[in-house]
């Protein structure tokens, strides 16, 4: 029982997993937030953006303040004559550089709309198997009747194809965004997609209501946007 | 992006941060967290060595002191990363950044830690004096440290390139005592960033002089030679 209850832990897709299938460099990382906290109203990546903002407006008032009061300085400018000139001259170029760090972010934001949303599936996705693990773990104190094996077995499959379309999804999303030609590892890549479309497909039409129906229900759910994503994506191309 | 984690995670384990450097991995995410963090860091310890004039000369200093830190390795950085391609190196600009802003983190935390300290002196003591001589032996002790890790880092992250170690050993050396020398005039064209107790508040005093110049005045005056 407690392996299976590990195995359904490590279904889960880490951060350090994500790292590393999509090499984003960090400037993309404040841009996907920025989209979730902005575009789709999440408040923790709304904080997460803000906090970011806040800290390159500390940065830039670091750095320009003081140059611009040197460079005015050392042009003749004298203390009592400074402030003016200093606020005006530093405040100007802090808010351009805040503004032109948006606008860019903003940009950049609109490119990775669908790897935001396939991230936001993920979220949904991992929650789903921290719920089952938890679910499963309080029907392992039970006694061993309260839920059927094949329930169980079920329920591990439709997770397993649902993690390997999200990552088949975020490699081809990847693909795309990175080659404007079409490369035959795409094709592979949206074939796989396909057959699990197909499992999903026969999950949903075997599914009997148990335990888990709920839990199963958003898995399958997660499992079919994650199709729509990639079909919107390659209209969208 | 939680750029206190990416610091603690640096703070932990230098030596996968080493390597990562090396690999040129993750390095826009170390740059962003670095200038962040340690902006903060030096701000808050800014703010507590002006405040013993004013809280203008605390908001000043806050701004002051990561600026000399900042601009110091912004002036400096172009030197060691041009020397460093003309003798072989195949790192690119931007590891360099990283690993110098990393050593600007070593410094900013040493000093965060130091802060209560400053601060329990600024508040329970009224020798200005005293003050300032705490401040100058803890800013001098954080950078050191931070220096000593820049400088292990250095010989780390180019340990492959096949530049004989003692070449290198003696460029980096050379550097760091430019960086200083830099550092130093920075911090002096600067001033005030402690301030002057009794006095009306000043963005800046008059450039005058250099730093070296009145260093070798006050010996001078010290030994009563004119």
């Amino acid at each position: 029982m407690k392996e299976f209850n590990q195995e359904f832990h490590e279904l889960s897709i880490t951060p350090q997993e994500l790292e590393e299938i999509l090499h984003i460099d960090a400037i993309a990382n404040i841009a996907i937030d920025f989209y979730r906290g902005v575009m789709q109203k999440k408040g923790k990546y709304l904080v997460s953006t803000l906090l970011t903002e806040l800290g390159l407006m500390a940065i830039a008032i670091v750095l320009i303040l003081p140059t611009t009061a040197i460079v005015l300085q050392a042009s003749g400018t004298r203390d009592r004559h400074l402030v003016f000139p200093l606020f005006t001259i530093s405040f100007s170029l802090i808010g351009l550089i805040l503004l032109a760090f948006n606008l860019y972010c903003w940009q950049k934001a609109k490119q990775l709309k669908s790897l935001t949303h396939l991230l936001s599936e993920i979220e949904k996705y991992n929650r789903v198997v921290h719920s089952v693990t938890f679910v499963d773990r309080l029907n392992s104190l039970k006694s061993s009747d309260s839920q059927p094996e094949q329930n169980r077995l079920e329920t591990f499959e439709l997770l397993q194809t649902i993690r390997h379309s999200l990552i088949t999804a975020l490699n081809v999303e990847q693909l795309m965004r990175e080659q404007t030609q079409w490369i035959p590892s795409r094709y592979e890549l949206l074939a796989t997609l396909e057959s699990d479309l197909d499992i999903l497909m026969a999950f949903t039409a075997r599914h009997d209501e148990n335990d888990n129906s709920q839990l199963f229900n958003e898995a399958l759910q997660i499992g079919l946007n994650v199709h729509k994503e990639i079909k919107k994506f390659q209209r969208d191309r | 992006m939680n750029h206190f984690a990416v610091l603690m995670e640096f703070l932990r384990d230098r030596l996968q941060f080493l390597e990562n450097i090396r690999d040129g991995k993750y390095i826009e995410k170390y740059i962003l967290a670095f200038a962040v963090c340690s902006s903060l860091f030096l701000g808050l310890y800014g703010g507590i060595l002006g405040s013993f004039s004013g809280w203008l000369q605390a908001i000043s200093s806050a701004i002051k002191l990561p600026a000399l830190y900042l601009l110091t390795l912004l002036i400096c950085l172009p030197s060691l990363f041009f020397f460093d391609v003309v003798c072989g190196s195949k790192r690119t600009f931007w590891q360099y950044c990283c690993l110098l802003l990393a050593s600007m983190s070593v410094v900013s935390i040493m000093l965060f830690g130091f802060a209560p300290i400053s601060l329990f002196f600024r508040l329970s003591m009224d020798d200005y004096n005293f003050f300032k001589l705490l401040n100058v032996v803890i800013l001098i002790v954080s950078s050191f440290v931070g220096v000593q890790f820049f400088y292990r880092g250095i010989l780390f992250i180019n340990d492959i390139e096949g530049v004989q170690p003692k070449r290198r050993d003696i460029s980096v050396k050379a550097w760091l005592v430019l960086y200083g020398f830099v550092g130093s005039q920075l911090g002096w064209t600067l001033r005030p960033i402690f301030g002057s107790p009794g006095k009306s508040f000043e963005i800046f005093r008059n450039l005058e002089s250099n730093f070296y110049a009145h260093l070798v005045h006050i010996i001078s005056q010290f030994f009563g030679i004119n």
